[in-house]
């Protein structure tokens, strides 16, 4: 997938998947990268600057094996930022949408 | 490339940001790593999965920089500028350029004395028709020394030489870096 496209629209993947369920990055990371193809490394530095931004806040929570985790979770403001985002998206896929439907449909006449 | 690798790679990209930043990021990823090979991956696979270290660190950079302007005041910059433009260019002219220039010739003349000694065998053919072959034998096998010895300046010529044009590079770019304030790390 294109790289500047997928940049906007992963970061309101990880606000939608933290909202469904507090998450730590590797956690996060593999999550997206089953349905998406990224390089997980840039996640990283979309999850810093989203918690800078007061959309995400992080805790530390143990785990069975080894050393505590850096769980993300979402905060209120995260949550307004990530609405705004989806209906943005709705808007924007159904337009993209809409003109496939009717860029196809003339291909066919 | 392995674990070691990737951290020195990505903190030497990151090298601009302050330590407590860096130090950060990197925990971030030892987590990953930690957990990537609890579950069995070895280092190559998180590696492959991370990307290019790169990618992680433009990005870093881009949103640490975009909170953070590197440089404030733009206003005065530019007096600023013609001003420490005129010192240095005063400093070059008194202080900079007469012993440049004379490190300079003297380089010349040294390389100038090199080539003399390494084709002083073919000058001492001279002497064969002068005076005959005994007294050119004996030149001859003078020559050669001075020969060799002329090979071997070359060769420490020649890595003055490249250290001498490092050297000015280095200082036409330092005092431009003066002009524009620009920080190098």
């Amino acid at each position: 997938m294109n790289v500047q496209f997928k940049k906007g629209v992963l970061e309101l993947c990880v606000l939608v998947l933290i909202d469904g369920r507090d998450q730590y990055g590797y956690e996060l990371a593999q999550n997206i990268s089953k349905k998406i193809e990224v390089a997980e490394g840039t996640l990283y530095p979309l999850l810093r600057r989203l918690t800078k931004e007061g959309y995400l806040s992080t805790y530390l929570g143990e785990s069975t094996e080894g050393p505590p985790r850096k769980y993300y979770s979402i905060t209120a403001e995260g949550e307004q930022y990530m609405n705004a985002l989806i209906d943005e998206w709705k808007q924007f896929s159904e337009a993209v949408d809409q003109f496939i439907k009717e860029g196809a449909g003339h291909g066919e006449k | 490339m392995v674990k070691n690798d990737f951290f020195r790679n990505l903190n030497h990209l990151l090298r601009e940001l302050p330590k407590k930043e860096r130090d950060e990021i990197l925990a971030d990823f030892e987590e990953h790593f930690t957990i990537g090979s609890n579950e069995g991956k070895t280092e190559e696979e998180i590696i492959q999965e991370l990307g290019d270290p790169k990618d992680i660190a433009n990005a870093e950079l881009a949103d640490y920089y975009a909170t953070n302007p590197a440089r404030q005041g733009g206003a005065t910059s530019a007096t600023r500028s013609l001003l420490l433009a005129m010192v240095l260019i005063f400093f070059n002219l008194v202080v900079v350029a007469g012993p440049a220039f004379g490190i300079f010739f003297g380089f010349i003349g040294l390389w100038v004395g090199a080539i003399c000694l390494v084709i002083s065998p073919l000058l001492s053919l001279l002497s064969y028709f002068q005076s005959g072959f005994d007294a050119f034998l004996f030149t001859f096998f003078v020559s050669l020394a001075c020969c060799g010895v002329g090979l071997l300046l070359s060769i420490a010529l020649s890595y003055i030489g490249k250290f001498l044009w490092h050297a000015c590079v280095g200082y036409v770019r330092f005092n431009m870096d003066l002009i524009t304030g620009r920080k190098r790390s």
